[in-house]
Order: C-alpha cells, then sequence, then structure tokens
C-alpha cells in the first residue's frame, strides 16, 4: 500500500469529509478519498471531461437505487471538474422545478443552476461574478502584455475590440446576439462603475427577469431567459466559458425521478421531450464544451408507463442493445447503472474510513479486523439489509462506532455494540480467513 | 236606389266581383301517348277545341298519397309488441327504371374481367361503363359464390340495392343471407357498411317477416345492436328465457360499457365476461320480487311507437318502399332504470377490480343496500378466494441489474479492493499538470503577471511564487487595503488575484488557502500554520 502510505489528506478537506460522512450527507469535499469500487464508471465520465474540454458535448445518466451512490459520484466528478479547470452548475429537480413546465418551473431549474455556478475559486456557487470579473481583468492583462499602457486611450480601445471579438463569437449561437450585448453592457458599466447596471447584467444572466418588458428598460435586450430557451443560454453559457478561458460547463441534475412522479401525463412527455432534445443537441455535436450528468433511479429509466422507457423516443436511444448483458458492463451508452456495492466494497470502504478517521484525529483506532468484520456482519443480518443497506448507512454508523472508542478510554468495541452483535454463519474460506488474520491488530493497519 | 230586396241583398253578394276560380287539371305524370280521332267531333275543323280523351288507366297508376297497409303481425320478440307495414305514400313513381335494369341484370351472365374501378354516391346501373357493368357482373358472380375479390363500395351499394329491390326474384329469405354475408365480407375493408347495414336488415326482416340471422351475425351482433336505430330488434331471445330477458336488460340499459373499462384487458377480461352478466342475472332474480324496476317480463315496461322510414338512405324503387310502425316495450325510456342497471354494473366491477388487485374504484356508487348487498353476497367466494391468493410485490426484472455482481464478504478481496482504490484517489486528486497548459486560444494567468508585473510594485527578480507571498501577506495581516493596491497593480480584480495565489500554493498546501466570507477574501484558518512558513 505505497501509495497510501505517502498520501496525505489536506485537514480542511478530511475535516469537511468526516463532518459529512458522520452526519449522513454527500460529501462536496474530499470525495475522492472514499472512492472505493466504480473504477470504470469514474474513467468513463472523466473521457467525457476530456471530450468536453476538447470542444465537443456530453450527456450521462447515472441510474442506480437509493443509496447505490449517485449522488456522491455526481459529486466526485464536479469536484474533479472544477479542480481541472470547469465550471459547473448543479441544481436538483423537486415538484418546484422541472426540465419543462409552465409557471415558471423550467427557468427555476436554470436559476438554481446559475446560483450554483461554481469555479475553482468559488467552489460553493455563485461564481458567476467572479468568472466575468476573471476574465475581465485577464484580458486587462492580455492588453497590457501588447505593450500599451493602461491609462492610454488605445489601450481602453483595445480592450473594447477583445470584449466585442468574443460577443461577436456568441452571435451566431441562439440568443448570442442579445447575451452578447448583456455582455458589452456589463463591460461599459464596469468601466463607468455603474454598479447597478452591473448588478441588471447579471440579474438577466441568472434568468430572474420575468417579463420582456422589464429586460428592455433595464438593459436594451429585447429577450429574457425564460421556460422555453433556458436550455438555449446553458449552450451559450457553455461557448462562452470555453472562450473566456475555461474547459467547459459541466451540469449536473440530480433526483430526475421528481419528473417520473409528475402525475399528468402531457405534463410528465413535455419534460421527456425536453430531456430529448437536449440529449440530440449534446449527443449531436450542437452543444460545444456542456456536459451535462442526470442523476435518477432505475424507475425514473425504466419503467415502461410513466420513466423514460414510455417515451419511445428516449426508450430506443437509451436503452441496452441486444448483446447486452447483465454480466458483462458497457459504459459507452449514455447510461451508466450503478450496482449496489458489494460487500467487499462496503468492507473496503470500512477499512478507508479507519484510516481517515485515525488521521484526522491522530490517533489509533482501536479496533480488529475481526471486530470490523463483526460490525460489518452486524449491518448486513439487519433485517432488509440485503436489499436496503446503503454506504451511508454504515459509514455514518461505524464513525459514530469510532467516535465512542476515542472519545471514551473505557469504551471496548464489545461494549459498544453489546446486544447488537450477530455472530456470522462461518464457511470454510472464513475460517481460513480468519485464522490468517488473526495475529492482525489496529496497529498494522498503515496509513 | 234597389228595386227590391233581391237586388239588395245581391249587393253584397261578391261572387260576381271575384274572379273565377281556375280548375286544377287532374295531372298525371303518365307520359304515354294516347290516341285520338281527329275525324270525329271536330266543330268547325278546330284541333284546338278537340277534347283529349282521358287515360283509360290513367288514375289506377297514379299512386296513393294515403298509406296502405300492406300487413300486421307479431314478430318472434318478446320486446316487439306488432310490426306493420305500409306501402310507401307518394304521388309519384321513382326509380322505376333502376328497378327495371335490376330485373334485368338479374339474369346476367359474368365473364372474367380486370378490376375497373367506380365511384358514385348512390351508384345505379345507368351509371356504370360498359367496362364497369362487366367487373360488376364478375364480382356479383364472385360474391355469390362466396369467393372475395377486389371491389368498390359503389359497387357493393349497387348490389345491396339490387337485392333489396327484386324480392320477386330474390327470395327474402335467401336475400336476407345475401345481405348478411355481404356485410360480413366486407365490413372490415369498408367500415362505413356499420353505418346503414344495420337498419337495412332490420327493415328488410321486418318488411318480409323474418327472424334476424343470428347464426350468421353473432360475432357482430354487438355492432348491430349499437349502430342500429331499434336495438331492441336485435336482441337474440324468445318469450320463455328469462335470463335472455335480463342480458337484454343488461345490454340496453347500461349506459356504462364496462368492455372498454381502463381494467379490461386480457388479464382481466374473463373476469369481466364472467362475472358481469352473471352477477346481473343474480341480482335481477333475487331483487326481481321486490323491485318492480326490475321485473322482465314485458308488462312491466313502457310501450312505445316507432315509425321507420324503411331503407332509409338507400336505393329503393317506390313499389318496394315501405313505411314501418312498431309497437314495442322500451327498455331505454326510463332513466331510473338505466341508473339502477349501471350502477348494479359499475358496483361489480370493483368487486372485479378487488379480485384481480387492482386498487382504483369506481367512488359512489349510488346502491340501495339491497342491491348491494345482493351484489357482495354475489361476490362473496370469489372475493375470500382472491384474498387467500394475495399476489406480493414482485420487483421488475430489471432492478436484477442493479444489483451487486457478488455477493459475501472475502476480507482479502475487499482489502485488494481498498488498496486499488488508492489509484482512483489519486488520480483524482492530483494536481493541474503542466502538459495540459491551456492552449493558446485561453488566457494563461501566469504567463500574463510574468509581462506584466510593474517595476514600482514587485521586483522584476520575483517569481511568481514571491508575487504571490506579497498578496497573501497583505490578507494574512487583514490589510485589505494593501491587498486591493495590490491586486489593482498586477492589473487583476480581487477575485483574480486570490485565485492566482490559491493556485500557486495549492501543490504545497493541498488545497486552496484563500476564500470568500462573502464581504472579503480571508485565509483559511486551518492552514494558518502552513501559511505563515510560506510567507
Amino acid at each position: 500500500m505505497d501509495i497510501a502510505r505517502n498520501e496525505k489528506v489536506p485537514r480542511r478537506i478530511l475535516a469537511s469529509l468526516i463532518n459529512s460522512l458522520v452526519a449522513g450527507v454527500v460529501p462536496r469535499i474530499g470525495a475522492p478519498y472514499i472512492a472505493i469500487g466504480r473504477e470504470d464508471e469514474i474513467s468513463a465520465l472523466l473521457s467525457d471531461l476530456e471530450n468536453v474540454s476538447e470542444g465537443g458535448s456530453s450527456m450521462r445518466f447515472i441510474i442506480g437505487k437509493y443509496g447505490s451512490g449517485k449522488s456522491f459520484l455526481m459529486q466526485l466528478i464536479r469536484g474533479f471538474s472544477l479542480e481541472r479547470g470547469f465550471l459547473t452548475a448543479d441544481c436538483d429537480l423537486s415538484p418546484e422545478r422541472r426540465i419543462c413546465g409552465s409557471k415558471g418551473t423550467g427557468i427555476a431549474t436554470y436559476r438554481e443552476l446559475m446560483k450554483n455556478l461554481s469555479s475553482k475559486s468559488s467552489p460553493d456557487g455563485g461564481a458567476i461574478q467572479s468568472v466575468i470579473a476573471k476574465w475581465l481583468s485577464n484580458l486587462q492583462l492580455e492588453v497590457a502584455a501588447e505593450g500599451l499602457s493602461p491609462e492610454s486611450a488605445s489601450f481602453a480601445e483595445r480592450l473594447s475590440a477583445k470584449i466585442f471579438d468574443v460577443s461577436r463569437s456568441l452571435q451566431s449561437q441562439i440568443g448570442g446576439f442579445d447575451f452578447a450585448h448583456v455582455i458589452n453592457t456589463y463591460y461599459k458599466a464596469y468601466l463607468a462603475d455603474d454598479d447597478t447596471k452591473m448588478a441588471s447584467c447579471l440579474r438577466w444572466i441568472r434568468g430572474e427577469y420575468s417579463t420582456k418588458t422589464e429586460a428592455k428598460s433595464a438593459l436594451g435586450v429585447g429577450s429574457i431567459i425564460d421556460d422555453d430557451n433556458w436550455f438555449d443560454y446553458l449552450k451559450l453559457m457553455a461557448v462562452f466559458v470555453q472562450k473566456i478561458g475555461y474547459r467547459g460547463l459541466i451540469v449536473f441534475i440530480d433526483e430526475c425521478v421528481n419528473l417520473y412522479k409528475i402525475p399528468n401525463r402531457i405534463s410528465r412527455e413535455n419534460n421527456y421531450e425536453k430531456l430529448l432534445s437536449m440529449f440530440n443537441d449534446t449527443l449531436g455535436g450542437r452543444s460545444p464544451g456542456l456536459g451535462v450528468v442526470l442523476g435518477g433511479t432505475p424507475q425514473f429509466l425504466e419503467d415502461s408507463r410513466r420513466g423514460l422507457f414510455s417515451y419511445e423516443a428516449l426508450k430506443s436511444r437509451l436503452s441496452d442493445g441486444r448483446f447486452a448483458n447483465t454480466a458483462f458492463k458497457n459504459l459507452s451508452g449514455p447510461v451508466i447503472k450503478l450496482r449496489r456495492l458489494s460487500d467487499d466494497e462496503l468492507y473496503a470502504l470500512i477499512t478507508r474510513a479507519t484510516k481517515l478517521h485515525a488521521q484526522y484525529y491522530d490517533w489509533q483506532a482501536r479496533i480488529t479486523q475481526d471486530e470490523m468484520r463483526a460490525f460489518f456482519d452486524t449491518c448486513l443480518n439487519r433485517i432488509g439489509a440485503n436489499s436496503m443497506i446503503t454506504p451511508r448507512e454504515v459509514l455514518r454508523d461505524y464513525l459514530s462506532l469510532l467516535d465512542i472508542l476515542r472519545q471514551n478510554e473505557e469504551a471496548t468495541f464489545d461494549k459498544v455494540m453489546e446486544g447488537q452483535l450477530i455472530t456470522p454463519i462461518q464457511t470454510e474460506s472464513d475460517e481460513a480467513n480468519e485464522k490468517q488474520y488473526q495475529s492482525f491488530a489496529a496497529e498494522d493497519i498503515e496509513i | 236606389m234597389f228595386s227590391d230586396r233581391k237586388e239588395y241583398d245581391d249587393f253584397w253578394d261578391f261572387k260576381a266581383m271575384l274572379p273565377p276560380k281556375k280548375k286544377s287539371a287532374v295531372f298525371s305524370r303518365d307520359t304515354e301517348a294516347v290516341e285520338i280521332d281527329l275525324d270525329a267531333d271536330v266543330e268547325n275543323n278546330n284541333v284546338a277545341s278537340y277534347r283529349i280523351p282521358a287515360r283509360k288507366n290513367g288514375q289506377a297508376r297514379v299512386s296513393q298519397h294515403l298509406p296502405t297497409l300492406d300487413q300486421s303481425y307479431q314478430p318472434n320478440n318478446a320486446l316487439i309488441k306488432s310490426i306493420s307495414v305500409y306501402r310507401w305514400p307518394s304521388k309519384y313513381t321513382f326509380y322505376e327504371r333502376f328497378l327495371a335494369n335490376a330485373q334485368k341484370y338479374h339474369f346476367f351472365a359474368a365473364e372474367e374481367c380486370e378490376y375497373v374501378p367506380f365511384f358514385s354516391y348512390i351508384p345505379q346501373y345507368i351509371q356504370l361503363t360498359k367496362e364497369q357493368l362487366n367487373y360488376y357482373l364478375w364480382w356479383r358472380e364472385n360474391q355469390r359464390r362466396g369467393v372475395k375479390i377486389k371491389t368498390d363500395y359503389s359497387y357493393i351499394l349497387l348490389y345491396i340495392y339490387e337485392i333489396i329491390n327484386i324480392p320477386d326474384l330474390i327470395e327474402p329469405s335467401v336475400g336476407i343471407i345475401l345481405l348478411s354475408k355481404l356485410y360480413l365480407d366486407w365490413r372490415g375493408d369498408f367500415p362505413k357498411l356499420d353505418k346503414c347495414m344495420p337498419d337495412w336488415i332490420c327493415d328488410y326482416c321486418c318488411i318480409y317477416k323474418l327472424d334476424p340471422p343470428f347464426d350468421l351475425l353473432q360475432g357482430v351482433v354487438g355492432t348491430l345492436q349499437s349502430e342500429s336505430s331499434f336495438r331492441e330488434f336485435f336482441l337474440p331471445f324468445n318469450c320463455n328465457d328469462e335470463d335472455r330477458l335480463q342480458l337484454a336488460l343488461l345490454s340496453l340499459g347500461c349506459t356504462y360499457n364496462w368492455r372498454k373499462s381502463k381494467f379490461y384487458n386480457c388479464d382481466t377480461s374473463s373476469l369481466f365476461e364472467k362475472h358481469i352478466p352473471t352477477c346481473f342475472i343474480y341480482v335481477a332474480k333475487k331483487l326481481s320480487l321486490t323491485d318492480d324496476r326490475l321485473k322482465m317480463d314485458s308488462s312491466s315496461l313502457p310501450a312505445l311507437k316507432l315509425t321507420r322510414d324503411a331503407f332509409f338512405g338507400s336505393l329503393c324503387a317506390y313499389n318496394v318502399k315501405r313505411r314501418i310502425d312498431i309497437e314495442y316495450y322500451s327498455l331505454r325510456s326510463s332513466p331510473q332504470i338505466r341508473e339502477l342497471i349501471t350502477n348494479i354494473v359499475k358496483f361489480s366491477e370493483n368487486q372485479i377490480r378487488s379480485i384481480a388487485h387492482i386498487r382504483s374504484r369506481f367512488s359512489s356508487v349510488n346502491l340501495d343496500d339491497r342491491v348491494k348487498k345482493a351484489v357482495l353476497e354475489y361476490f362473496a367466494p370469489y372475493l375470500a378466494k382472491a384474498k387467500k391468493e394475495t399476489i406480493p410485490d414482485s420487483e421488475p426484472e430489471y432492478m436484477k441489474q442493479y444489483e451487486s455482481a457478488t455477493s459475501g464478504l472475502t476480507p482479502e478481496r475487499a482489502r485488494e479492493i481498498e488498496k486499488r482504490s488508492w489509484y482512483i484517489t489519486e488520480k483524482l486528486v492530483e494536481a493541474f499538470e503542466e502538459d495540459d497548459a491551456l492552449s493558446d486560444e485561453t488566457y494563461d494567468t501566469n504567463n500574463l503577471i510574468d509581462s506584466t508585473v510593474r517595476n514600482d510594485v514587485t521586483d522584476s527578480s520575483l517569481s511568481r511564487a514571491d508575487t504571490a507571498r506579497i498578496g497573501l501577506k497583505h490578507l494574512c495581516d487583514s490589510d485589505f487595503e494593501s491587498f486591493d493596491t495590490w491586486a489593482k497593480s498586477l492589473h487583476m480584480l480581487p477575485d483574480s488575484a486570490v485565485e492566482f495565489i490559491n493556485e500557486q500554493f495549492y501543490d504545497e498546501i493541498g488545497d486552496i488557502c484563500i476564500e470568500s466570507d462573502g464581504d472579503r477574501y480571508r485565509v483559511i484558518e486551518d492552514y494558518l500554520d502552513d501559511i505563515n512558513k510560506l510567507i
């Protein structure tokens, strides 16, 4: 375990990670350190990022049961994207936020995405302002690098020309003209130090104008971002961020099961139609620099009455091919099906958690391999565990156990687990393994 | 003024003042010529004054415009009290030529020929070209033999009109078979036949005292009942079969088509077909003693009179057309009975849904408690059986793909997995590599700073890291003004300057060292020690 021995997890990350795991929430920071299993899925998603950074586009559905690790995988890739120079935007769908709908349910999704737009330096969202500010200041540096003095008139001219170059290149996209106009207005407001105008521009980009009249009077643009065209503006944003120096825009939309739950069939099919349109645009190469990752449950995908497969056009695009086999993985398609973590993988997760906990608190975990095994068997043998046990619950309970052992010198594993231990059924291989590991102690666990 | 009384009375007699009334001539449509003899009775050789003699049989040939009874009888149908057939009241003759042609062509032999299309709204022989006539005869020949060849709807109508108009040449008992077979053979290809044939078959049977050929038409009885304007005619029952009477009541009285229920499918159809009629008969028998509404003999039903224009919409010659008066017992006239029957059916369907483990139910079925009790009594054994056979919730087949591939724990395998996962962790957390440097089209902040850093703020010999340390130190000292000045000197906005610092020290600290707290940028306290070492 050479790499692990030298691996130092930054303390801030470790703190955030441990706190998230104890709380039973998906860690926003530090997820790579507990990425157990899923190598193939992660590799597939990383190759999508590579494709996006080269000007392509991608769309993936991550489908798995509750607790299978969909949100974790999405957070993992999100963190990686941020580190790699992408911008990310994420949101969870809900009854108030859909892909398409009247009464503002479609634009609500876009607003949430823009609110959560993140960059490496603003990983928690709200990055739109800093992204544009960074772009403008980089342009200034570029012009200065050409030898022009910042006080000279030609500096301002040259700077304006560079800004118009970028905004002009957006005009060929749908909505590009108005978007370019807003960017130019923002720049002029920035030069004039007009905070009100700059705020109006940001409002428009975030889709917060509800009427064209309002937008027209504030910014002089005749269109707004609304329920019908928000995805077009998302595509435009992806092109823009690539032009200003980022690798691309990655959008994460989770809890897509809320679309499956829409009771009205027409409304549900409108959403699926919009998804189809997004799918065709991204996989047809008409969304350069944009990656979309959607998370949902198996029912959301495969239910023939209400799921995506009830919509024939999506079914033909998303269903497995003729040669699909449950024994073999195929991650080249748009759907990544997450199997439940196996018992080995869950046990590996516990082992990792032990190491991280020990590093964070700088102590030697007072727990042996046998005790870890006993804890694990207790988890598995609870009623319903064979179908419902999730890594979230296992980690939360295990870290809670470690915390108790750490904070109470007199506490032992047996005492803490009193009454809850279940003797596992021993097989021949178990007996052989037990002999091998009987000599192991906690000190043998290397970090 | 007036000399006598008579003259006085005559003054008020206006008859003399009124113009004389023209006597209307007895107008006959008969255009046959009449022979006259001009030599006789001619006054002054003035032909104009010769009186043309009246037609010998002219009066007899003009149709009576009052209907005359042809026949009246009671059919073999408990719901029909009597049928009276009248000759069609009309002053005029019509479609005589068609009749003559039909009689003529009935005996024509056919020769095989190619298909020729033909269209007419009211097809007649005179509209056919020679080729069309040949093909019609050939098609008719095949139809008579039971061989189906290509045809048009107009050809079919022509043959139907032929059968209807020559009952003297085509025996009605044969004619009804021909009509029924024609209907069955072609209703799939020409669904329009469903709109007209039920009524025409009904009229044909009524006129010629025939029973509907149910043995032939059993497959389409439902369509006949639903499409015909006189549904009672197509109820297959006789006076002595009480069950069939009750089924007739169910068929005609129920406004809800249970066969179109959204839960009527290949799995549940057998339940519906078995239980709905049977349950209704059971309930009707049980309640008929106490509820007059469900008594099934004719005397309890209201009698109505219906007048039918026979073969309405078809081509029918004047001497074939009839008016049919029908007196019958209506099952449809009472809304209360229909509501009761419909509710019984809906309540029965609720029980069927329980048996089939379907949750959805008709709500608030308005039924008397006695009726509900009778329905539940019928379904009791089936419901009890269904409860025992509760179907366990089975997971859909596709869920298997989401279960873990392996089961059982092998600690050695688990250790291997944990060890291997560090490789993916390293891949995910490794720092931004030089080989992946931004392309020329994008902005490389670091290179730009190298070329643009002003001498009065920083020494030209300072590296990027040293430059960043200056800014970092200002933030550690909470000297925000100096930080802003420093950023400005680098022609950077504070956001960009913070990003620059974070990028410079990411490798050493392993994380960003400055974050925004909303208002300002601050150093992350967790890394204060490391930062102090750096600066």
